[in-house]
C-alpha cells in the first residue's frame, strides 16, 4: 500500500473536508440549509417530548382509576399526545419539503460548479486518465449521491438530538441509566468504525474488478456493441465472463458479510445487554416504589427509543462514513487549476503578419515520445494549407496546438510577434471556425446544431441560410419534417436520428456559419459521399482570399488546390511545398498521391 | 357521470395493487427458487422482530398487575414479576439477535438472487434481436430493467419484511385490544388501512410525476454528460459554448425540480392529514380505554400497557406505511424488469426447425423483393430489392448517405428480418436457418465499428471467440492465428510499438490505458474481421480513417481476402470500387443501377456521375489548381 492510500485510510483525512462542506452549503443556500438543519434538530426533540406525555398520561390514568385524579385532566394529556404526533408530522414533512428545495438548490451548486471548472480546465487535463477518472467519480459519488448524503447528515442530527435529549431525560430519574446506556454504547461505535474502515479497504480492492464487470455487462446490453456481439456470436464468452467476475465479487461480498456479522454480535449483543440491565434497573425502581407506574412505563418506552435510534444511527453511520470519500474527489477536482478565457493580450483586427511556429514540440502528458518534434512553419494569412500525413503522425495535434487548445512543451508558437500563451483564449478561439474530427452531435434542433458555431449570431437568418446551402446541409434539412426546427436525436425526445455523414453535414455547416480568420477542416469528408465530398472539396478552393484555411485530409486530390502541402511524419514535417512541387520532389507525398490516384486512372 | 370517474379511479387503484403485488409475487420467488434457506430465516427474523412489540405491551400488563396485587397481598414483588420480567428481558435479546443477524441474513439472500436477476437480464439482452435495439420501447425496458439492480432488490426484500413485521405487529397487538373491546381492535385496523389507502394513492402520484417527469431528467444527465465529456471538450472550447449548455443543464434540473416539488407537497399534505385522523381516532381510542378502566371492564395493567401500546403504535404504522410506499415505488421498475425478461428472443421467432446453412454456397444469396422498415419509422430504409450476390462474387454497394447501404448489409448478415420479401441461401429461406450458425459463415467491418476496452488481443479474438472461450488463449496456436491477422490487416506495425503489444490494455477507461486514434482502432477491427473463416466477408467503408497508405492495403488485402468468398464492399471511395466484380448503387432504399464499373460508366447514369466528381481530382493536369 502506498503512503498516499495510507494517508487516505485514516478517518482524519475524510473528516478534514467537512468545514468545506459546511462553508458549500451556507454558500449554496445560507438560509435553506440553517432551516433545515434546526428543523433535523428539532424533530430529534419529539422522541423525548411524547416519553414525558406518555409519563403524564399514564400518571394521571392511574390517579383516575384509583379515584384521586380528574377525567378532565387525564383526557388533556390525551390531547396532548395527539397534538404532539400531530405538530411532528407537521415539522417533519415541512422538514422534508423544505429539504427538497435546499438539496435542489445544493445540487444545482456543487453540480453547476463542477461542470463550469471541467469547462475551465486547460484541454491538456483531459488526457490524463487519472484525472478525466476524477471526474467521472465525482459524477459518479458526489453528484449522485448528494442527496443522500443530506439525507444522512440530517438524519444523523435529529438521530443525535433525540439520542442526547433521552440520555438527559433519564438522568431526572436515576444518574446510573444513562451513563449506563452512553458506556454501553460506546465500544459499539468504536467497533464499527473500524469495521467500516476495513470494508472500504475491502470495496476499494474490488473497484478494478466491478469495473471489468460493467465493461462486459455493458457489451451485452449496450447499443453500440449490438451488431457485432450477434455477429460474431460473442454473447456466450460474454456471459461467462461476466458469471466469472460475479462469483468472485459475490465471494468477497459474503466474506464481508460475514465479518460484519461477527462484529454485529459483538456490539449488538453488548448493547442488548446494557438495554436489558436498564430494563431490569427500571423494573427495580418500579419494584422498591421508587418511580410510578407511569414513570416505568417512560422508561421503558425510553429505552425501547433508544435502543431503535441508536441502531439506526449505525446504519447512518456507515452511510456518512462512506460518503465522506466523495468529499474528498470532489474538493481534490475543484482545486485543480483553471484556466481564465478572458485574461490576456487582445489583437486588435485580424492576424497580419501570420501565426510562426518556433522550434515547436508537444509531448502528451504521460507519453513517452513527443507527439510533434521540432516543428519551424510559420502560416500566413489568406493561405490554404493541406496538411498531409499517416495516421498519428501529429495532425489532429498540431491543430489542437494552433488553437491554443494545447500549449507547446517545448518552443513557442508567435503570432503577429506577440507568444500565443500571451493571448486571451477567448480572442483567439473567437478566430476560428472548425470541423473536428471527432464532432459533436447535439440532441437539439437543426438550427441550433448549426448557430452554436456562432451564437452571437443566432438571429441572423440569412447568414444561416446561406450556410446551410454552402456546407451541404441543405439536403439534409429538405428531408427532414420539420426542417431546420426539426429535434435530433433520441436520447431525452422523440427527436430523428441521422446517419454519420448527415451530422457530419451539419458539424460542417456549424464552422462555415462562424465568421472566421482561419477555418480548420480536420477530415471533414471521412463519411461523407462523393457528392458531399465534392462540395466540401469545392468550397475549400474556392475560400476567399482574406480567410486562412487549413484542411486534413487523406484524400489527396483535395490537396491540388492547396497553397501549400505540409506533409507530417511521425511528429515532424517532412516536406512541403505545392502540389507541382512535391510531385516533382517524388517524395512521400508524390508517392502517396500516385498511389490513390492509380485508383481513377483508367 | 361521476360513477364513470369513480369507477376509472377504483380500476386505477387496483391495477397498482395487483402490479404490485405481482412485484413482490416475483421477487419472493426469485429469493424461494435461489435462498431457500437464507430467505426462510429471514422469514422467522421478519416474524420475530414483529411479535417482540405485542410481547412487550402484553408482558407490561402482566407486570404491572403481578406487582399491584404482590402489594396488596404483601407479598415477595420480585417473586411476582420475575416471570413477565423474563418476557420482557427475551423480547429486548431477541430484538438484540435479529438486528445483528438480520443484515448477514439478507446478503445471504440478496447475493444469490441479485446474481440470479442479473444473469437473466444479460441472457435475454443477448437473446434478443438486433433490431430490439432500434426500438425506443424495448431500450427504455432494457434501462429501467437495469437500474433495478441489487441495491433494489435489497431493498425491495427489506421493505417487504419492514411491511410484514409490521403487520404482524398490528395483528399482535389486535389481540391485546379485542380482549378490552372489540371495537378498539376494529378502529385500530381501520387506522391501518387508511394508512395503506394513503400511501397507495401517494405514491402513485409520485410514480407518475417521476414518469412524466423523465425525459426532463434524461436532458438533464444529455448537457451534463456533454458538459463532462472528453471527445466534446475541444468543440466547447473553441465555440464557448460552455455557458450556454451550463444554462440548458441548469434549466432542465429547475424544470425537473419543480415538477417534482408539487408532487412532493401533495404527498407532504396527505401525510400531515393522515396523521391527523389518525390522532383523532388514537384519542377517542384513549378516552374508551379510559372510561373502560373506571367501568372496571379492564385493570390497571390492561389500561396502562394499552395506553403504552397505543404510544408505540405510530411507530408500527410508520414503518408499515414507508415499507408500502416503497413497495409501490418499485412497481414500475418491476414491472419493466418483467416485461423485459419476458421479451421474445431471437430464437423464439423461428418458424421451422433450423437447418445448418450450407456450405460451400452453390448459388447464393438471394434478395427476393426485400423491404425493410426501422421499427417507428414512416419510410422503408430498403425498398423493394431483388438481388443475387453469388459466391465467390466481389459485389460493392454504392449510394448516397442514408440509401440503405447499412441495412442492406445487416439483413444480408441476418441481424434484421426482412420486414417484407425474403432472402434465400442456396434456395433455402434465411428465417428457416440458424441465425448464430448463418453468422459463423460471415464476417464483417461495421462502420461504427466498436471499440472493446479490453487488451489488443481480445479485440482481435473477438472475431473468433472460440480461441477464447477453452481457456487456452496463451496456446502458442491462438497466438500465431492472432498475429498472422494482425499482419494481414497491417494492424502488427502499431501494436508492435505499444508498450505491452498485444496485451496492452486499450481504452481512457483503465488506468494505464492505451487509447488508440480512430485509424489504429479501424485497423483493429478489420483485423478481428479477418480471424474467421467466413464465407461471407462485409466491409462497411472500411477506410474512412485511415491514410492513403493504409487505405490501399486495405483494398488490397481485400482482394485477396475475398477470394473464394462472397464479398460486399461499401465504400465512398468510388476509385476502390473498381476492384469489384459488380457495383450495387442503392437510392432511397431501392435498387437503381447494377452492373461492372465499366458498364455503369458507359451507361452515364447515377455512378458514372459519382465518380466522375471523384476522379476530377486526381485527373486534372497538375499545375492548373489554384487558378480558377
Amino acid at each position: 500500500m502506498s503512503r498516499i492510500e495510507r494517508r487516505n485510510e485514516r478517518v482524519g483525512y475524510r473528516l478534514r473536508y467537512v468545514p468545506r462542506l459546511v462553508r458549500l452549503l451556507w454558500t449554496a443556500d445560507a438560509g435553506g440549509a440553517t432551516i433545515v438543519f434546526l428543523l433535523s434538530a428539532g424533530v430529534g426533540l419529539f422522541v423525548v417530548a411524547e416519553v414525558h406525555v406518555l409519563r403524564r398520561l399514564i400518571e394521571t390514568a392511574q390517579q383516575v382509576v384509583e379515584g384521586d385524579g380528574s377525567l378532565a385532566a387525564g383526557l388533556w394529556w390525551a390531547v396532548a399526545l395527539g397534538t404532539l404526533a400531530l405538530l411532528q408530522i407537521i415539522v417533519e414533512q415541512g422538514k422534508r419539503i423544505l429539504d427538497i428545495r435546499f438539496r435542489e438548490r445544493l445540487r444545482e451548486h456543487i453540480e453547476g460548479r463542477c461542470y463550469e471548472q471541467a469547462q475551465a480546465m486547460p484541454l491538456e487535463w483531459f488526457e490524463h486518465s487519472e484525472h478525466y477518472d476524477q471526474l467521472h467519480r465525482v459524477r459518479r459519488g458526489m453528484i449522485t449521491r448528494l442527496s443522500g448524503m443530506m439525507y444522512s447528515c440530517w438524519e444523523s442530527v435529529s438521530l443525535l438530538v433525540g439520542l442526547v435529549a433521552l440520555l438527559v431525560y433519564l438522568a431526572q430519574f436515576h444518574w446510573a441509566l444513562p451513563l449506563l446506556l452512553a458506556a454501553g454504547s460506546t465500544p459499539g461505535v468504536l467497533l464499527r468504525s473500524r469495521f467500516l474502515h476495513q470494508k472500504y479497504r475491502v470495496q476499494r480492492e474490488l473497484a478494478p474488478h466491478e469495473r471489468r464487470f460493467d465493461v462486459y455487462a455493458g457489451l451485452l446490453t449496450g447499443r453500440e456493441a449490438a451488431a457485432e456481439v450477434r455477429l460474431f456470436g460473442l454473447s456466450g464468452w460474454l456471459l461467462e465472463q461476466v458469471a466469472v467476475l460475479r462469483r468472485r465479487l459475490d465471494r468477497e461480498r459474503l466474506k464481508l458479510a460475514g465479518r460484519e456479522l461477527r462484529q454485529s454480535v459483538v456490539h449488538d449483543g453488548l448493547n442488548g445487554l446494557v438495554h436489558i440491565v436498564a430494563l431490569v434497573f427500571s423494573v427495580g425502581l418500579l419494584v422498591v416504589g421508587r418511580v410510578s407506574i407511569g414513570t416505568a412505563a417512560a422508561l421503558f418506552a425510553a429505552i425501547e427509543s433508544f435502543q431503535r435510534d441508536y441502531s439506526d444511527m449505525m446504519w447512518i453511520m456507515s452511510g456518512v462514513y462512506n460518503d465522506l470519500r466523495y468529499l474528498q474527489d470532489y474538493f481534490e477536482f475543484m482545486d485543480g487549476s483553471r484556466l481564465n478565457l478572458e485574461e490576456g493580450r487582445r489583437l486588435s483586427g485580424q492576424v497580419k503578419e501570420g501565426i510562426r511556429l518556433d522550434d515547436v514540440s508537444f509531448t502528451y502528458p504521460g507519453g513517452d515520445r513527443p507527439a510533434l518534434a521540432n516543428l519551424d512553419l510559420t502560416i500566413r494569412p489568406g493561405e490554404r494549407i493541406a496538411l498531409v500525413g499517416e495516421n498519428g503522425a501529429g495532425k489532429t495535434t498540431l491543430i489542437k496546438l494552433l488553437l491554443g487548445l494545447y500549449r507547446p512543451t517545448a518552443g513557442r508558437i508567435v503570432v503577429d510577434g506577440v507568444d500565443l500563451s500571451e493571448l486571451a483564449p477567448d480572442d483567439w478561439y473567437r478566430r476560428f471556425g472548425t470541423v473536428f474530427q471527432d464532432f459533436v452531435r447535439y440532441e437539439t434542433t437543426v438550427r441550433e446544431n448549426i448557430v452554436f458555431g456562432w451564437l452571437e449570431g443566432r438571429d441572423d437568418t440569412r447568414t444561416l441560410a446561406a450556410t446551410v446551402a454552402r456546407s451541404g446541409a441543405d439536403e439534409v434539412v429538405a428531408a427532414l419534417p420539420d426542417g431546420l426546427d426539426t429535434r435530433l436525436g433520441k436520447e431525452f425526445h422523440a427527436g430523428v436520428d441521422l446517419s454519420v455523414g448527415q451530422w457530419q453535414k451539419l458539424a460542417i455547416a456549424r464552422a462555415y456559419f462562424r465568421p472566421a480568420d482561419i477555418l480548420i477542416l480536420d477530415e471533414p469528408a471521412s463519411a461523407l459521399d462523393a457528392k458531399a465530398e465534392a462540395a466540401v472539396y469545392e468550397h475549400f478552393a474556392r475560400m476567399a482570399e482574406a480567410s486562412t484555411v487549413l484542411l486534413i485530409s487523406h484524400r489527396l486530390g483535395s490537396c491540388r488546390i492547396a497553397d501549400r502541402i505540409l506533409v507530417l511524419r511521425e511528429g515532424a514535417l517532412v516536406e512541403q511545398g505545392t502540389h507541382a512541387e512535391l510531385l516533382a520532389a517524388g517524395g512521400e507525398y508524390a508517392a502517396l498521391y500516385r498511389l490513390q490516384a492509380a485508383w481513377y486512372r483508367s | 357521470m361521476n360513477l364513470h370517474r369513480y369507477r376509472a379511479m377504483w380500476s386505477k387503484a387496483t391495477t397498482h395493487l395487483r402490479e404490485t403485488g405481482a412485484g413482490v409475487a416475483f421477487v419472493v420467488g426469485l429469493v424461494w427458487k435461489h435462498a431457500p434457506v437464507a430467505g426462510s430465516l429471514l422469514a422467522v427474523f421478519t416474524f420475530v422482530s414483529g411479535a417482540t412489540m405485542p410481547v412487550v405491551v402484553w408482558s407490561i400488563t402482566g407486570l404491572i398487575d403481578a406487582l399491584s396485587e404482590a402489594v396488596a397481598a404483601r407479598a415477595e414483588p420480585w417473586l411476582a414479576v420475575a416471570p413477565w420480567l423474563l418476557a420482557l428481558i427475551g423480547a429486548l435479546a431477541a430484538r438484540s439477535i435479529e438486528s445483528a443477524v438480520a443484515f448477514y441474513a439478507g446478503e445471504k439472500v440478496a447475493v444469490p438472487v441479485t446474481t440470479a436477476m442479473q444473469r437473466g437480464v444479460y441472457e435475454k439482452a443477448a437473446a434478443l434481436p438486433l433490431s430490439a435495439f432500434d426500438q425506443e420501447s424495448y431500450y427504455t425496458k432494457l434501462e429501467t430493467a437495469q437500474q433495478f439492480n441489487g441495491d433494489s432488490l435489497s431493498d425491495v426484500i427489506d421493505n417487504l419484511s419492514w411491511f410484514l413485521s409490521s403487520v404482524i405487529g398490528v395483528a399482535g397487538l389486535m389481540a391485546l385490544y379485542v380482549r378490552a373491546h372489540w371495537l378498539l381492535a376494529a378502529v385500530l385496523v381501520a387506522t391501518v388501512v387508511l394508512r395503506a389507502v394513503v400511501e397507495s394513492a401517494m405514491s402513485r402520484v409520485w410514480v407518475e410525476a417521476r414518469y412524466r417527469n423523465s425525459p426532463r431528467r434524461r436532458e438533464r444527465s444529455y448537457w451534463a454528460g456533454l458538459l463532462s465529456n472528453r471527445s466534446a471538450a475541444p468543440e466547447l472550447r473553441l465555440f464557448r459554448l460552455a455557458d450556454q449548455l451550463l444554462g440548458r443543464w441548469r434549466r432542465a434540473l429547475r424544470r425537473s425540480a419543480a415538477a417534482e416539488l408539487v408532487a412532493h407537497r401533495k404527498m407532504a399534505l396527505a401525510g400531515v392529514a393522515t396523521v391527523a385522523a389518525q390522532e383523532s381516532i388514537r384519542l377517542v381510542m384513549v378516552i374508551v380505554l379510559l372510561l373502560l378502566a373506571l367501568r372496571g371492564s379492564i385493570s390497571l395493567g390492561e389500561l396502562v400497557a394499552l395506553l403504552y401500546g397505543l404510544s408505540r403504535f405510530r411507530d408500527l404504522t410508520d414503518r408499515l406505511g414507508s415499507g408500502l410506499q416503497n413497495l409501490f415505488a418499485y412497481r414500475a421498475e418491476l414491472g419493466h424488469l418483467r416485461a423485459f425478461l419476458a421479451l421474445e428472443g431471437e430464437r423464439q421467432f423461428r418458424r421451422s426447425p433450423r437447418q445448418a446453412p450450407p456450405r460451400p454456397l452453390r448459388q447464393g444469396v438471394q434478395f427476393h423483393d426485400v423491404s425493410f422498415t426501422y421499427p417507428g419509422a414512416a419510410r422503408p430504409a430498403v425498398d423493394g430489392v431483388t438481388l443475387t450476390l453469388r459466391p465467390q462474387e466481389r459485389v460493392a454497394l454504392v449510394g448516397e448517405n442514408g440509401a440503405g447501404k447499412t441495412t442492406l448489409v445487416r439483413l444480408l448478415l441476418g441481424l434484421y428480418r426482412p420486414s417484407q420479401g425474403a432472402i434465400t441461401v442456396d434456395g433455402i429461406d434465411l428465417t428457416e436457418v440458424d441465425p448464430d450458425e448463418w453468422r459463423r459463415e460471415a464476417t464483417a467491418v461495421f462502420q461504427d465499428f466498436v471499440r472493446f476496452p479490453t487488451t489488443v488481443r481480445e479485440n482481435i479474438a473477438y472475431g473468433d471467440v472460440a480461441v477464447l472461450a477453452d481457456g487456452t488463449v496463451s496456446n502458442e496456436t491462438v497466438q500465431q492465428r492472432i498475429a498472422a491477422a494482425a499482419a494481414r490487416s497491417g494492424a502488427d506495425q502499431f501494436i508492435r510499438t505499444l508498450p505491452d503489444g498485444y496485451e496492452a490494455l486499450l481504452g481512457k477507461e483503465w488506468a494505464g490505458g492505451v487509447e488508440l486514434s480512430s485509424g489504429q482502432w479501424q485497423r483493429l477491427a478489420i483485423t478481428r474481421a479477418y480471424m474467421r473463416d467466413a464465407q461471407i466477408i462485409v466491409l462497411d467503408e472500411p477506410t474512412a480513417a485511415l491514410d492513403p497508405r493504409a487505405e490501399v492495403a486495405v483494398y488490397r488485402q481485400f482482394s485477396r481476402a475475398a477470394a473464394g468468398r462472397c464479398a460486399v464492399l461499401i465504400s465512398h471511395r468510388l476509385g476502390a470500387t473498381r476492384l469489384a466484380d459488380r457495383i450495387v448503387v442503392l437510392a432511397d432504399g431501392r435498387l437503381v443501377e447494377e452492373g461492372s464499373h465499366d458498364a455503369l460508366l458507359e451507361r452515364g447514369g447515377v455512378y458514372a456521375g459519382m465518380y466522375r466528381l471523384q476522379a476530377n481530382w486526381y485527373a486534372r493536369p497538375a499545375g492548373e489548381e489554384g487558378k480558377r
